[in-house]
């Protein structure tokens, strides 16, 4: 087996990105369609990259490029098929949220660097929320990993060609798919960029290239938290018929449909009821998962 | 310090007079005798230089003394309360913001976060400041609404609300609510005669289209789509001058009524009790349980069925919102009625008062409840969360402009 070069996942990042868009428009008709999102692209590259007049201008242009860093680096570690993977690690599903990590400091510092109030407040609105979501993500990743007896994501995978993890511990997953919506900052935990009540928040003083760096990041989040969920919840390339490629890019669209359109249904909670939903919530039940993936593993996988 | 002063009051002018008067002031040491001080009048932010002579000063004054401290246009230089602080622990020497650091906007390249002084919030924690303020153009707050808030962290510290286009008469930039006062007028002169019942119909959809309109602007701010959307509907609706606009509005007001996440974010935001609520009028006063409506001792509203929407009494934005909601579809009905009494040719009896219940209260009952509703809002929004405060200052539905009589 063969593992993707960093070209390879670049050009995955940049097509799979690509693919997103038209699946929002499709979902939003608000969104960007194909024709918006090539202006986007033109537009990206005329404006002036914006220069606030308050602001620390190295964490300020720093921030996006971080986060492309921490969005393909995740990316980097789903496997699309056992010939056509990413990097194989033996600790992956560990070195995954790992990655993700880089998205907290990264939307801080966009925040700080802006020097707007608001912007301050989301930026610590932004910790608040990652402090609080950071432990279900791993923790359920444990709990998913246990049958495997491997944190090696392709042994996950393989561990689910009967049934998917999705179905055999339910909670866990329905703790992981409201954890990676938050880490792409969507809807209802865009607490950060509330358009509403922070005029933009942390993202509100980016423009031009810049700007584009942040939407394309955010695209590429998608794309790996919902590749990461279709391999470890939903038996990645595991299917009848299909090619296992195949199976992995429906289910990756599924799980990437099923965000972006929770994103657009659901209005945005107020920062310390989603705070007080995880701590409170959310990582007690991930205990549980744990527990549950526990006894599920000494019953069915030993 | 050479500042103006008057008997038991020593008054601290702003850094922009020191200025103008060419006075260096970190040579200055005040005049009066602290013993014989009762009140100090200082800007909220210390004139540079003056913290010293200042917090020496506090450290003899009385222990009765007042302090005010109004907010001035200066943003550099340490906070009054700071100083008055470290004066009572017998502390003269500057704070480290005295050295030039004033806050996250002027100076965080340098910033140590561990260095943040000051009183602590409610929750313990010593936050710095951040001032802001919000309109007057632009959203969440209506044209001519201005909020200038302080946050500690991102608890609403002090909120002062500001209607900018009040005395003017007239909104000039509420198409929508202008035409509320023209009609108003025209009802008033219109005593009865079938043609009063179109004057009905008509107050009636501007009342729909307004809360409508307020409905989309609190969707907006709480980034909900379904809301928005559903808002948005009712004012294409009544805009196009559909006859019956009861289906849209009907939606509407479903959706605002079962909406959990809705309900969650605005039950217990803002709340306001009857008796602070006595001074405002209409919907505001209405969500508090006070059966507060002109239109009650109406003859003609009684003859097309009106009863106040008093369902809702918690005081709370979700009460003001079901209220709105409600009386929106209300409204609808009540206009379709009044067309079907005018197309009857049924006689209108005249109006027990010379007014009319417009969106926010009565109209032409002057500036008084206006002012009461912004103050009301700004005190209501006091220590809540930024994004509740935000809620709360929207939940009153504020108006920038006032109709005088």
């Amino acid at each position: 087996m063969s593992e993707l070069t960093p070209v390879w996942i670049l050009l995955v990042a940049l097509a799979g990105s690509g693919a997103l868009g038209l699946l929002h428009h499709a979902i939003d008709p608000r969104a960007a369609g194909p024709g918006e999102m090539v202006l986007a692209v033109r537009r990206a590259f005329a404006e002036p990259i914006s220069v606030p007049e308050q602001r620390d201008g190295v964490l300020f242009h720093l921030a996006p490029l971080l986060l492309v860093l921490g969005a393909v680096g995740a990316l980097a570690f789903v496997p699309w098929s056992p010939s056509f993977r990413g990097i194989d690690l033996s600790t992956g599903a560990i070195a995954f949220p790992a990655m993700l990590a880089y998205v907290t400091p990264a939307i801080f510092m966009a925040g700080w660097g802006s020097g707007r109030p608001l912007a301050v407040v989301g930026a610590f609105r932004w910790i608040a929320l990652m402090l609080a979501y950071a432990m279900p993500l791993a923790m359920t990743l444990t709990a998913v990993a246990a049958p495997a007896g491997s944190l090696r994501v392709t042994d996950i995978v393989d561990v689910q060609h009967a049934v998917p993890a999705a179905l055999v511990q339910p909670l866990a997953f329905a703790l992981w798919l409201p954890a990676v919506q938050a880490v792409c900052f969507l809807s209802p935990f865009d607490v950060a960029q509330a358009s509403g009540e922070l005029r933009g928040g942390v993202f509100d003083e980016y423009r031009g290239l810049d700007r584009a760096l942040v939407d394309l990041a955010q695209r590429i989040l998608i794309l790996a938290v919902s590749g990461m969920t279709a391999a470890l919840f939903l038996a990645g390339w595991h299917g009848p018929l299909l090619p296992g490629a195949l199976w992995m890019a429906i289910k990756t669209a599924a799980v990437a449909a099923l965000l972006l359109w929770s994103a657009t249904r659901l209005p945005r909670m107020p920062v310390d009821q989603v705070v007080s939903l995880a701590w409170r919530l959310a990582n007690p039940l991930a205990i549980v998962a744990i527990a549950w993936g526990g006894l599920v593993t000494l019953v069915f996988y030993r | 310090m050479n500042a103006p002063q008057t008997r038991g009051v020593l008054i601290v002018p702003d850094e922009q007079h020191w200025a103008a008067w060419g006075q260096d002031t970190t040579s200055l040491t005040p005049a009066v005798s602290p013993a014989s001080t009762r009140v100090l009048l200082c800007p909220d932010r210390v004139p540079e230089g003056l913290h010293r002579a200042l917090g020496r000063w506090l450290g003899d004054a009385p222990a009765g003394l007042t302090v005010h401290s109004p907010t001035a246009g200066a943003t550099a230089g340490p906070r009054l309360r700071d100083v008055v602080a470290r004066a009572a622990r017998g502390d003269v020497t500057p704070a480290p913001e005295e050295d030039g650091h004033h806050g996250h906007e002027e100076e965080h390249d340098d910033h140590d976060m561990m260095a943040i002084i000051g009183d602590p919030s409610a929750d313990g924690l010593v936050m710095e400041d951040i001032d802001l303020t919000l309109g007057p153009l632009g959203p969440p707050l209506p044209a001519g609404v201005t909020a200038q808030i302080t946050l500690d962290g991102d608890v609403v510290a002090a909120c002062r609300v500001a209607r900018t286009l009040a005395g003017v008469g007239g909104d000039p930039l509420t198409p929508a609510a202008r035409a509320t006062r023209n009609e108003q007028a025209r009802a008033s002169a219109a005593t009865s005669g079938p043609e009063r019942w179109g004057l009905i119909a008509t107050v009636e959809r501007e009342r729909a289209l307004s809360h409508a309109a307020w409905l989309r602007a609190l969707g907006r701010l709480l980034d909900h789509g379904r809301l928005v959307a559903a808002a948005g509907a009712v004012i294409r609706t009544l805009h196009a001058g559909t006859p019956d606009g009861r289906d849209a509005v009907g939606c509407l007001s479903r959706l605002v009524a079962a909406d959990r996440p809705l309900r969650r974010r605005l039950a217990g935001v803002g709340t306001v009790s009857s008796g602070d609520a006595a001074a405002a009028r209409g919907p505001v006063a209405r969500a508090c349980g006070l059966n507060d409506d002109v239109r009650s001792g109406d003859p003609a509203y009684a003859h097309l069925g009106f009863q106040p929407v008093l369902a809702h009494t918690a005081g709370d934005a979700l009460a003001r919102t079901l209220v709105r909601a409600g009386e929106a579809l209300q409204a609808v009905v009540l206009a379709a009625a009044a067309a079907s009494a005018a197309r009857a040719g049924t006689v209108c009896p005249p109006p027990s008062a010379a007014t009319v219940e417009g969106p926010r209260g009565p109209l032409g009952a002057g500036d008084h409840a206006a002012a009461a509703t912004a103050d009301l809002a700004a005190a209501a929004a006091l220590g809540a969360e930024w994004s509740a405060a935000l809620a709360t200052l929207v939940s009153f539905d504020l108006s920038g402009w006032a109709a005088t009589a």
